[in-house]
């Protein structure tokens, strides 16, 4: 179901920025297809800010992490990268595995 | 009582099975009694406001059939009704899957064993995150039971430059919110006073309207819920919680035809060009949004915190380990000298009483029992308070300051690789003082195969109770030889003995955790709370809550072991040979016991690894407590009061002989090798106990603690005859 999403891995590490404009409908339009513009949480740079369009993590890992405020539609700020990922969602700090951000899309915003 | 919250009773139709109806729960009797229960994110302050209603009046156990902690104390209401406080796990929502998540949303919907359902909800939110916090509430709400807000650490969101609107947030949310600083008792009372009321006042509800499509495609998945006994608003708040959990919960069982009906409502929802796994979150989110916008006034910019100012510190990726170092070091060295002194003045009281009892009672059997039996039993126990509340007290430091969350982080890397949480490493430190606090302390870890990989491996850890072997035998055997810089040989054989123990313990894990506890490598998903100072009173109650959970339960299993070893080194009783010196009639007596005997009966067994029937009966006395064997060996030898450092008691051991051969029956290899038995060995009747309670109890706590104990003692066999027979092969000994 998710197979684009792994595609997505191989995008290049830094963040792609896009028009703020496209994330309104990317959120529709990621069910169906890849949004340009798009990339894994884990190909984010350390302070980059992105919105979350598909939580392609396990279904039990997803409904924590939408339980924690990162959900599709979400904006989150990378903190800082390194073996795993430090994030602030809502005001909130959390530490993601590899695993994890690798599994989420999410949309760069312009800094 | 009035605010027994009246359930629609649903109908089981067609089942034939008695199913769970939420009316036919045990409602809280009409006797004055009211029953709140306090729910809330984790790191929300929430336990300390659950202290600041109740006080010392708590009672802490475990929810029935699980090891989930239950903590519940009471208060006198302003009514003058007695109001009972249960101090709900803490939840992200009422689906995020962890074992005490489920326990919350079974209480609240009233499936709780032998949990009456309550009158009224608590929910704690944190101002300085209301947003998050607002999705568990949205959910609360939804539940139909009476609810009140506590908008706990506002003081903290105003000095972030936040400011919330209360009335208006009281309008958004349809029932009574309090803000309250837990931590210094503010708005507690009016807390009291708005939990008495809320019951009066009108059921809360779910604040947003489905869109059209998705009330249609819920709409059966509802009506099955509620015709299996779910109150009207519960089913509709279940339906859609439903659609994103990975699997129904054990509470949901009952309902037949559910899988059918929740496959449909995701397809119904799919078709409707949305996401049945995310549809739940982006409503409620939505909804969120817009309270907020109308609520909460954020300071223009966000300013640098001191969390971040704090976080570019400790998580340094060079100074970060190097902190983090330097505490866990400071940690080790309380629990390792601070408790010294307690644990002496405990001992020395413990001696007293016995010296005491002994003197007002005739010599006799009696006497023995009280004395040797009772008061040395239950002492054993007393000893390790020290060190369980030390730990426990830095424990609740790291935990409320917001530090252990850090050093979960830090340490993740490197117990993953074992297949372990980070949040494993600090029972498994704490295991070098005592395996004890060491298993206590691995309730901080919620995945329960993690849990118990972890707790099956700190006694591993070498603890101090190993310390006086280690110190008898290294100071009888090894020379003092400078190896390196300023280490001696001893010092380096001491070394060896811990390294040996943490390196197999990491190795056991990982085996544990490929085998019988094999599950999916939960990745990391953890959150790192704002740093707080801890509060006094909340570090205090949480230390005498451990402290008495320990006494009670584990000293009864130990009073009872305490007991049944003493009979064994008493009886059967041998004739008082005369003239025979006190130290060699006792040790006569050990000979003739049941205990000696058992150690003759071992002596085949402990053979191949080098021993004699008096190192068989050495280890045998010390299955209650690894450090008996040096008392043992005292007595066996005819030393009397020996301790490790006992310079009479090194030299008997050096001149053993055997009587039959005439060889030295210690030779160096045969110390090494008795050292490397007790790195291995579980011989602690505290630890059993503790692993025996800690894993669950009843028959899945003693098997637990059963593997335990067996597989160190093969363990400790099967190395100890590795190196008797491996040294032996090299050339090192006889």
């Amino acid at each position: 179901m998710f197979s684009f999403l792994r595609k997505r891995k191989s995008l290049p590490r830094q963040a792609v920025v896009t028009a703020p404009d496209v994330v309104a409908t990317a959120l529709v339009a990621t069910a169906a297809a890849p949004v340009a513009g798009s990339c894994s949480l884990a190909a984010c740079a350390s302070g980059a800010r992105a919105t979350v369009l598909t939580m392609g993590c396990g279904d039990a890992e997803a409904c924590r992490l939408r339980a924690l405020g990162l959900c599709e539609g979400a904006s989150v700020s990378v903190v800082e990268k390194r073996h795993c990922m430090l994030l602030e969602v809502r005001g909130a700090r959390l530490a993601l595995g590899a695993a994890i951000t690798a599994g989420i899309t999410v949309l760069p915003q312009p800094r | 009582m009035s605010g027994t919250v009246e359930r629609e009773r649903g109908t089981a139709a067609g089942t034939g099975r008695a199913l769970p109806v939420v009316g036919d729960r045990p409602a809280a009797p009409d006797l004055g009694l009211m029953r709140v229960a306090l729910i809330g994110n984790p790191n929300t302050g929430k336990s300390t406001l659950f202290n600041a209603l109740t006080g010392m009046r708590q009672r802490v156990g475990n929810f029935a059939g699980v090891t989930v902690e239950r903590v519940e104390g009471y208060y006198r209401g302003p009514d003058g009704r007695r109001v009972t406080v249960l101090d709900l796990p803490g939840s992200y929502s009422l689906s995020a899957g962890s074992p005490d998540e489920e326990i919350a949303l079974e209480v609240l919907l009233g499936f709780g064993q032998n949990e009456p359902l309550p009158d009224v909800v608590v929910v704690v939110a944190d101002a300085q995150h209301l947003e998050r916090n607002l999705f568990l509430t949205s959910q609360i709400l939804e539940l139909g039971v009476p609810v009140v807000v506590a908008l706990n650490q506002i003081d903290a969101a105003e000095n972030a430059g936040t400011r919330i609107d209360v009335p208006e947030l009281i309008h958004e949310l349809g029932v009574t919110v309090i803000p309250t600083v837990a931590k210094r008792g503010e708005g507690v009372d009016h807390l009291r006073r708005a939990i008495a009321a809320a019951p009066d006042l009108p059921r809360p509800e779910r604040k947003f309207a489905l869109p059209p499509a998705i009330a249609t495609a819920l709409a059966p998945l509802a009506r099955l819920v509620r015709d299996a006994g779910w109150a009207s608003e519960a089913a509709d708040m279940e339906a859609l919680r439903l659609l994103a959990v990975p699997a129904p919960e054990s509470h949901l069982a009952a309902v037949p035809g559910l899988d059918r009906a929740l496959a449909a409502a995701r397809a119904a929802v799919t078709a409707s060009g949305r996401s049945p796994r995310s549809v739940e979150a982006e409503l409620r989110y939505e909804w969120i949004a817009g309270v907020v916008d109308r609520t909460v006034t954020h300071p223009p910019r966000r300013e640098r915190t001191t969390s971040d100012r704090i976080d570019a510190v400790v998580l340094n990726r060079f100074a970060g380990p190097v902190i983090f170092l330097v505490l866990m070091a400071l940690v080790f060295q309380a629990i390792f000298t601070w408790a010294q002194p307690l644990m002496d003045a405990i001992e020395g009281t413990v001696s007293w009483l016995g010296t005491t009892v002994g003197a007002m009672l005739p010599p006799g059997d009696l006497q023995s029992l009280l004395v040797d039996g009772v008061i040395a039993g239950v002492g054993s126990v007393l000893v390790f308070l020290p060190q369980i509340s030390i730990l426990f007290l830095f424990i609740g430091i790291l935990e409320d300051s917001g530090y252990m969350a850090r050093a979960a982080f830090l340490m993740d890397r490197l117990m993953r690789r074992v297949g372990l949480h980070g949040k494993s490493f600090i029972p498994m430190l704490s295991g070098y003082a005592c395996a004890v606090p060491g298993i206590m302390a691995t309730r901080t870890i919620e995945n329960p195969k993690d849990r118990l990989a972890t707790m099956m491996v700190v006694p591993l850890m070498s603890c101090s109770a190993r310390l006086p072997i280690y110190t008898l035998l290294i100071g009888a055997f090894v020379p003092p030889i400078a190896v390196l810089g300023g280490l001696d040989l001893q010092g380096v054989t001491m070394l060896v003995m811990y390294l040996l123990g943490t390196v197999s313990a990491l190795a056991v894990a990982a085996l544990f955790k490929r085998t019988l506890l094999r599950g999916p490598m939960r990745p990391m998903i953890l959150e790192l709370p704002p740093y707080r100072w801890p509060s006094a009173k909340t570090l205090a109650l949480t230390v005498w809550q451990r402290a008495k959970l320990f006494l009670r339960r584990a000293g009864t299993v130990i009073l009872s072991l305490s007991i049944v070893l003493w009979a064994m080194a008493t009886y059967p009783k041998s004739a008082p040979t005369p003239g025979l010196a006190p130290q060699a009639q006792q040790e006569r007596q050990l000979e003739h016991s049941a205990l000696g005997r058992v150690g003759k009966v071992i002596e085949p067994a402990v053979r191949p690894l080098g021993y004699d029937w008096k190192i068989g009966v050495g280890i045998a006395s010390s299955f209650a407590a690894r450090e008996v064997f040096v008392s043992t060996m005292g007595t066996i030898y005819g030393v009397g009061d020996a301790d490790q450092t006992s310079a009479a008691l090194r030299e008997k051991l050096r001149s053993e002989r055997n009587p039959v051969t005439g060889a030295h029956v210690y030779t160096p290899l045969v110390a090494v090798g008795l050292m490397v038995f007790y790195v291995y060995a579980l011989m602690c009747m505290s630890t059993v106990a503790v692993t025996v309670r800690e894993a669950g109890g009843g028959r899945r706590g003693w098997s637990w603690a059963a593997l335990q104990f067996g597989y160190m003692l093969a363990l400790a066999y099967a190395m100890a005859w590795l190196v008797y027979h491996g040294g032996r092969a090299l050339g090192f000994g006889p």
